[in-house]
């Protein structure tokens, strides 16, 4: 696809003034948590490295946008998959939004919640919508934290697809690449562009294999980092694994809190709770998180993960292997917040290295 | 585009009960709505909730559906408290059907606990309507008491009742309570006593009840010669979307919604937890 040079100065003006006209989200470095569509997320004490937070842009504050660093503390999916939202009777209408600031880590996962809400035999009633009204300006990571693991799994530190502008900041402005017609009509609306001359290239290549070197050089103690071209063999190393002891130690530290699973790009379940009188028909949606002791319990009272080992491994095995199974998609994409947002500072990581071990032939 | 959430008004035109802890609900739904036995349907009380249950009546019944259900938590509590008059929804039909045509020209064996008597019912009377296609028909039934024993009057009254057997003479009952009581005059002991000796040669079987006495059953029917991919199980587990979205009801990689609710124990065997 093409690509321009924009100045920074050009598409902050730009962007000042789509902001005013259309909701528009990015990357802030804040202190404050966002609230967005009933989604709001918290620095942990634990979250020494992301403080990025989606917030909404407007004239006074484009300046202040991040471009440079990693993804935020919410995953993307907050956006069209909200927390917790009304879908009997459900809107019928989404306003057009921006997003600025996706990584690829986020940009990926949208394979999943696509092909889960979408891609399928019933279409969600709101999904849609709002993938179909959202413009994503997605970026380079370009500072990765000790927790992102992208790169071990074959995936690249900059986005590849499902983004209309992927922007690669550099020192005075951006190498803007079109990912598609939405992307090239915003780019048709800024008069200051050049072509990016060979030299701009050849930085965003630099830049991206930096990028690539720090996950790598942060990953370098993990043996899975030797594993990266074996991606597609994850499903058949967590076969027969549902009780390897590993889960055990995995669990060992989890509090049960789901913030694995809040922050997960991936994960898509939900629960329905009917708020309605007795007369009308009406149900709402709302995150629910298989580390509960709740998630799976039937009325009787049985339920077929009581032990918190067993849930913590099914929340491993549906990410590496039942995803794989019936989405046809591994269920990570190593953004790490599994382990950057975790109170109990489990590293999956060792968890799946304890677990692959047990197969020998990968390590 | 419809909302796949919307859920077809229902009218509750009867409720019976059954036992001390089970009630047909039979509603009239205010539109077109069929199903295949087998498939099961997600049934709100409004301002309460939604639970999925699989049908107890016929398929072939065109002006109602029965839905039997067992009061075990918040739902169904508010199921058994509807009245005739109420207004109720359900959506679907979900799932995978019984494969009848798998049937065809075999013996069929149901065997049925408790509560999961009621798919069966549905079952049986999809059989019965094309029962030339059929060999043989061995339909056990089981309860923990005669007070828990459903659809009484129906079995007792109506399908062993000689007149309707001796048309069709390839199909018989063995009844059975684990604890019998002074007016109970069929058998007594667990359902899967009612395996031994059976009179017909091991070809399909069909499984329904609490996770127990499926797991017996099943283990039960390997051992007098029935095969893992002709052993049908229904299966259950937490559910909220019933179209393969929210995850709850996954058993390892298979949906309960989509890929069941009714598995061979082939498909099941190696997963996870399958008896909870």
């Amino acid at each position: 696809m093409d690509t321009y040079f924009i100045n920074k100065k050009e598409w902050n003006k730009y962007i000042g003034e789509k902001s005013a006209e259309i909701k528009t989200y990015a990357p802030y470095e804040s202190t404050e948590p966002l609230l967005s569509n009933g989604t709001q997320f918290v620095k942990t004490d634990n979250n020494q490295s992301s403080s990025l937070f989606w917030k909404t842009v407007n004239p006074e504050n484009v300046d202040n946008v991040v471009y440079d660093r990693m993804h935020p503390v919410a995953p993307l999916k907050i956006f069209f998959f909200p927390f917790k939202e009304r879908i009997l009777p459900a809107i019928g209408n989404v306003e057009p939004f921006i997003i600025i600031g996706a990584t690829n880590c986020d940009l990926l996962a949208l394979d999943t919640t696509d092909k889960v809400f979408i891609n399928n035999d019933y279409k969600d009633p709101t999904y849609g919508l709002r993938r179909e009204q959202a413009t994503i300006i997605s970026i380079d990571c370009q500072k990765p934290d000790e927790y992102c693991f992208c790169e071990l799994w074959g995936n690249r530190t900059y986005p590849e697809k499902n983004f209309d502008l992927n922007l690669t900041y550099m020192e005075d402005g951006f190498i803007v690449e079109i990912g598609s017609e939405k992307g090239e009509k915003i780019i048709r609306g800024i008069a200051k562009k050049e072509k990016t001359a060979e030299n701009s290239m050849k930085i965003r290549e630099s830049i991206r294999k930096q990028t690539k070197n720090i996950v790598q050089a942060n990953n370098s103690k993990y043996k899975l980092c030797e594993m990266g071209h074996i991606r597609n063999d994850i499903p058949a190393c967590m076969e027969n694994k549902i009780e390897s002891p590993g889960w055990k130690s995995g669990a060992f530290d989890c509090v049960q809190c789901g913030a694995c699973n809040a922050s997960c790009p991936t994960c898509v379940c939900f629960l329905l709770e009917d708020f309605s009188s007795r007369v009308s028909f009406s149900k709402t949606k709302i995150w629910d998180y298989c580390l509960y002791q709740s998630y799976a319990k039937m009325a009787s009272g049985v339920s077929p993960r009581s032990l918190l080992w067993e849930r913590y491994a099914n929340r491993l095995l549906c990410k590496y292997r039942y995803m794989v199974k019936n989405l046809g998609i591994v269920g990570c994409t190593g953004c790490g917040r599994c382990i950057s947002g975790c109170p109990g500072k489990i590293d999956k990581r060792k968890i799946l290295e304890e677990v692959f071990k047990e197969n020998g032939e990968y390590i | 585009m419809e909302n796949i959430y919307k859920p077809v008004k229902c009218e509750v035109s009867d409720v019976f009960k059954e036992s001390s802890t089970i009630k047909t609900v039979r509603l009239t739904p205010v539109e077109q709505f069929s199903f295949q036995a087998g498939q099961f349907i997600s049934f709100t009380v409004p301002g309460v909730g939604e639970a999925p249950f699989t049908p107890s009546s016929s398929p072939f019944e065109k002006n109602y559906i029965d839905v039997t259900v067992m009061k075990t938590g918040r739902v169904t509590g508010a199921i058994h408290e509807l009245k005739k008059g109420d207004i109720t929804g359900i959506r679907g039909p979900y799932g995978k059907p019984y494969p009848l045509e798998k049937f065809n020209n075999k013996n069929i064996l149901l065997v049925g606990g408790g509560v999961g008597l009621a798919p069966l019912r549905a079952l049986f009377y999809a059989l019965v309507e094309t029962l030339d296609n059929y060999k043989s028909i061995v339909f056990c039934c089981g309860a923990k008491t005669p007070d828990d024993f459903i659809f009484k009057q129906e079995v007792f009254e109506t399908w062993l009742s000689e007149k309707w057997l001796s048309s069709r003479g390839q199909v018989c009952f063995r009844i059975t309570v684990d604890k019998k009581d002074a007016g109970w005059n069929y058998g007594d002991g667990v359902v899967t006593k009612t395996l031994d000796g059976l009179p017909c040669s091991p070809e399909n079987a069909i499984v329904c009840g609490p996770p127990i006495m499926m797991k017996f059953t099943t283990l039960k029917l390997l051992d007098v010669g029935y095969k893992p991919e002709n052993i049908y199980l229904s299966m259950e587990r937490k559910m909220y979307c019933a179209i393969g979205q929210c995850r709850h009801c996954l058993i390892g990689d298979k949906f309960v919604c989509k890929d069941g609710p009714v598995f061979t124990y082939e498909e099941i065997k190696g997963q996870p937890k399958i008896w909870a």
